[in-house]
């Protein structure tokens, strides 16, 4: 009888949290203070679980490429096991694990079944890699190795040398201007020294978050995350980064043997928490935002068949990120494009979007909101998102009513406010066009 | 009480609805065919189209041509002219988008659950009232060879894939890539694009496939209303695609600006609808898996990290297309290593192969990290739709989508090894090698330009 009442009390209390809001995010603190968020999804027998640090590029310090070298050591070798040992405990059970290092953060994901024995072997390794790294130095020149190669390969891709040459036009001295992959002479100096002091210094809870989400109950959930870090030291949170000052206009074209220009064109953008954020993520929709209907795609493909597909975005990190327009024009027609693309931008800039615009815009967002948070991979990354801003929990169940809201002249202000033409930067990689275009 | 009920009720419907789903199958009498996978995780749907035409149906000359038309599906039909298909499914709060493969082309539409009608209404209408405009086709095909020179004319590692296909491949449609050579791109004709379309655009060569928040009733009536008055059509007899043996090894140089040698190995091998022996195939994905597949593998394990002699090396292999198909092996040489040392190094992992069986524990985590694979694609309804969809179109059963694992579970060490003996031969081999020639700013000024005879867009 208790079982049932209690059972009754769990569906009320479940269906309860459920009609109000849209994802039930659970939010605690481990007791040496990491911050955790959960939602719990029974519908497949699996877990999914991210771990967090701010120790991305921007806290290279100047050994450009230390960030992404420290984070690719943590599965080289932990406790007593080393990388092979690792690497079979993972795929014995089923288990995913991968790192990435970004410019703000050096993220951990692990996504296993919940099948106690496949939970646990996997709970174990993970918390080991993360907890007690041993970072061989072997491994240390081996993963340098294998960085200097991706850089050599990068050099023949125009895409990389675009964006390398945009983002320190955008940026210039600040953090955010230099590729995580780091450069050759700084990734050829790399020690294990500093592996083991960005670790130490980083890799501390006040520096971390966790979030999981996946068929595990709440009970379970605060456990899980005590064991994998409820020991890692407290530590001191890093410090964050500093607003980059705007960008000067620039112009510059790299020779290089391709057939196509790579053509990346914007100016500094905005942070995360911009209160503009969200009308300028629906002009950008409108503008260039990835579909098919966007300003830029119906005109630049569609009507002139200048390219397979162009796109504008704002990467809003937690200061401001860049607006950037992106496109591959063949060599003969890239600087029509590149202009075509520019008369676009100002014109929208001058005129906003239009009333109808801004309709479909809403009709596309609210009614495709349902698919951005139907699987546990894209409920990951949403309350990824939530956590590391500092969103409201209730982001997503405000989420219609802010779009609702937004206007025609909130838009036009909002880019007016945010870019100024004047410093656009302009880069193309490729080949020569015929000078009369 | 009465909504404590309703509520414990609830509870037990989500009870029932999070059990492993079905698939129903229905065809039409236009002999459509539609497999329905109710998922009830969440309050959408994906709907696919798939039609059994691509790549490999594309005779010499008119390379490219599904693909092109696949591009065109998007420039109009009667419902919904010019740009309005791709409107009316964004404003209706949809996502969409195709893609052609050696073996198929298929469209797909993303909504929440409620707006399922209008994808087969729409999809309904494009099969046989596509526009097909001379004006669409002059600028859309400049689109299709952009996608070309960006996917493949400045991929130095795709333009020596590309040539290593056109040799593996003697008689087999595999020779060409899905895209098609330019200069095809270059001469097709809005007249073979309409040709084209009429010839494989009906019913009787399409699969339906619905995943999500949808009842397999509802969906069989809305196939009835939209695509039954569609009539069946005599498909073009397909003529068989006969396999020539291979008789030695073949070696591809491919020399172009760029930073990073590439090798390709690529052999001959059955798939599941040409192998003599039904568990070969299986086997021969095992064998991939145990190269290449993860961090545990062997090329991992030993030519990354322990000889460090590869920055990087796979191997893939699918099982599941129409024709027989390559095994491909590819890497990327460490620094201050030469593609002939990576070369001998993977010699010497398919000769291990080929002369010791594979250990039980190996064996066992390969087949384990299948079973857990197949548990977290439930994840995602379009990669569950995906499954049903390509199965279909290359004719292997949709059953199959389940069966796959158990398949896997049986393969056998020894089977391994056979598989690895059999076609990992040097007669079966076909060899690609990139050679690095300088990027220079005056390379840069070489660039061959596109050819004048194509004209420019509508203005």
């Amino acid at each position: 009888m208790k079982k049932i009442i209690i059972l009754i009390t769990c569906l009320l209390l479940s269906s309860t949290i459920c009609a109000k809001s849209i994802l039930n995010i659970h939010q605690w603190k481990t007791s040496n203070g990491i911050r955790v968020l959960f939602v719990r999804a029974p519908q497949i027998p699996m877990l999914d679980i991210a771990v967090v640090f701010k120790a991305g590029s921007i806290y290279d310090a100047g050994h450009f490429g230390l960030a992404t070298l420290t984070n690719a050591m943590l599965n080289e070798g932990a406790g007593t096991f080393n990388v092979d040992k690792l690497a079979n405990q993972f795929d014995n059970v089923g288990a995913n694990f991968s790192n990435t290092a970004s410019k703000e953060t050096s993220v951990f994901m692990l996504r296993t079944l919940v099948k106690p024995t496949n939970l646990n072997a996997a709970l174990n390794i993970f918390g080991l890699i993360l907890n007690n790294p041993s970072f061989p130095a072997s491994s240390v020149q081996r993963i340098k190795q294998q960085m200097l190669v991706g850089l050599d390969a990068a050099k023949q891709q125009p895409d990389y040398l675009a964006a390398k040459a945009f983002s320190k036009a955008i940026w210039g001295q600040h953090p955010y201007a230099y590729p995580t992959e780091g450069n050759e002479q700084t990734v050829a100096n790399l020690t294990e020294a500093e592996v083991k002091a960005f670790y130490n210094r980083y890799y501390v809870a006040q520096n971390a978050m966790i979030v999981m989400v996946g068929d595990v109950s709440q009970v379970q959930a605060h456990v899980i995350a005590s064991r994998l870090l409820g020991k890692l030291p407290a530590g001191v949170p890093a410090v964050e980064p500093t607003e980059a000052s705007a960008n000067q206009a620039a112009k510059q074209h790299i020779d290089f043997p391709s057939s196509q220009n790579s053509i990346m064109i914007g100016t500094l953008g905005i942070s995360r928490r911009s209160p503009d954020y969200l009308p300028l993520t629906i002009g950008n929709y409108i503008f260039g935002g990835g579909s098919f209907s966007s300003i830029l795609m119906k005109n630049v493909r569609e009507k002139y068949g200048l390219t397979y597909g162009v796109y504008s975005r704002f990467s809003a990190l937690t200061e401001r990120g860049a607006f950037l327009i992106s496109l591959k024009s063949r060599n003969d027609k890239a600087q029509r494009a590149s202009n075509m693309v520019q008369n676009y931008l100002a014109q929208f800039m001058a005129n906003g979007p239009t009333k109808a615009q801004l309709t479909a815009a809403k009709n596309y967002l609210l009614g495709s909101f349902p698919l951005n948070i139907s699987s546990n991979s894209q409920i990951l990354s949403a309350v990824m998102d939530i956590g590391y801003y500092h969103l409201p929990l209730d982001y997503l169940d405000t989420y219609r009513a802010r779009v609702k809201a937004v206007t025609v002249t909130q838009i036009k202000t909002a880019f007016n406010d945010t870019l100024n033409l004047k410093n656009l930067v302009v880069v193309s990689v490729g080949g020569k066009g015929d000078a009369k275009q | 009480m009465k909504r404590l009920l309703i509520l414990l009720l609830f509870g037990l419907l989500c009870l029932t609805t999070a059990s492993a789903a079905t698939v129903s199958e229905f065809t039409l009498k236009n002999g459509l065919k539609l497999l329905v996978k109710p998922d009830h995780r969440s309050p959408v749907v994906i709907f696919q189209i798939w039609y059994r035409v691509g790549g490999s149906y594309e005779p010499s000359g008119l390379t490219g041509i599904s693909h092109v038309v696949e591009h065109m599906m998007f420039e109009g039909s009667k419902l919904y002219p010019d740009e309005n298909f791709t409107k009316t499914v964004n404003e209706n709060g949809g996502q969409l988008n195709a893609f052609t493969t050696d073996d198929y082309t298929a469209y797909w539409e993303k909504f929440s659950a409620d707006k399922i009608a209008l994808p087969f209404k729409m999809e309904a209408d494009r099969m046989h009232n596509a526009t097909l405009t001379a004006a669409s086709f002059k600028k859309e095909i400049q689109v299709v060879m952009e996608e070309r020179r960006m996917r493949y004319n400045d991929q130095p590692s795709m333009m020596l894939y590309e040539r290593l296909r056109a040799t593996a491949f003697l008689s087999n449609p595999y020779q060409h890539m899905t895209i098609g050579w330019m200069g095809d791109l270059q001469h097709l004709t809005v007249q073979n694009v309409r040709d084209w379309y009429n010839a494989w655009y009906v019913p009787n060569n399409a699969t339906i496939v619905v995943v999500g928040d949808v009842q397999p009733a509802a969906m069989l009536a809305l196939a009835k209303k939209y695509f039954g008055p569609i009539p069946a059509q005599t498909l073009l007899a397909q003529k068989p695609a006969v396999y020539q043996q291979p008789l030695g090894e073949r070696t591809v140089n491919v020399s172009l600006p760029a930073t990073i040698q590439t090798l390709y190995m690529a052999y001959n091998v059955p798939v599941l609808n040409t192998a003599k022996k039904a568990w070969q195939p299986y086997a021969l994905d095992v064998l991939a898996a145990i190269l290449g597949g993860s961090d545990s593998s062997r090329f991992s394990r030993d030519l990354m990290r322990g000889q460090q002699v590869a920055a990087g090396a796979g191997a893939s292999y699918d099982a599941t297309s129409r024709l027989s198909n390559v095994f491909v092996i590819s890497g990327v040489p460490a620094q201050k290593h030469t593609v002939t040392q990576l070369l001998t190094a993977i010699n010497g992992e398919i000769n291990k192969l080929q002369t010791q069986l594979v250990s039980p524990a190996e064996l066992e985590r390969v087949k384990t990290q299948v079973i857990a694979g197949k548990i977290y694609s439930q994840d995602s309804i379009t990669s569950q739709a995906t499954m049903l969809g390509s199965l279909v179109s290359v004719g292997l059963p949709w059953q199959l989508a389940d069966d796959y694992v158990n398949k896997i579970q049986r393969v056998t060490a020894k089977q391994v090894q056979q598989v690895a003996q059999q076609f990992l031969t040097t007669a079966r081999l076909t060899k690609g090698v990139l050679h690095l020639l300088p990027i220079s700013a005056e390379a840069a000024q070489h660039v061959p330009q596109a050819k004048p005879n194509v004209q420019e867009g509508i203005h």
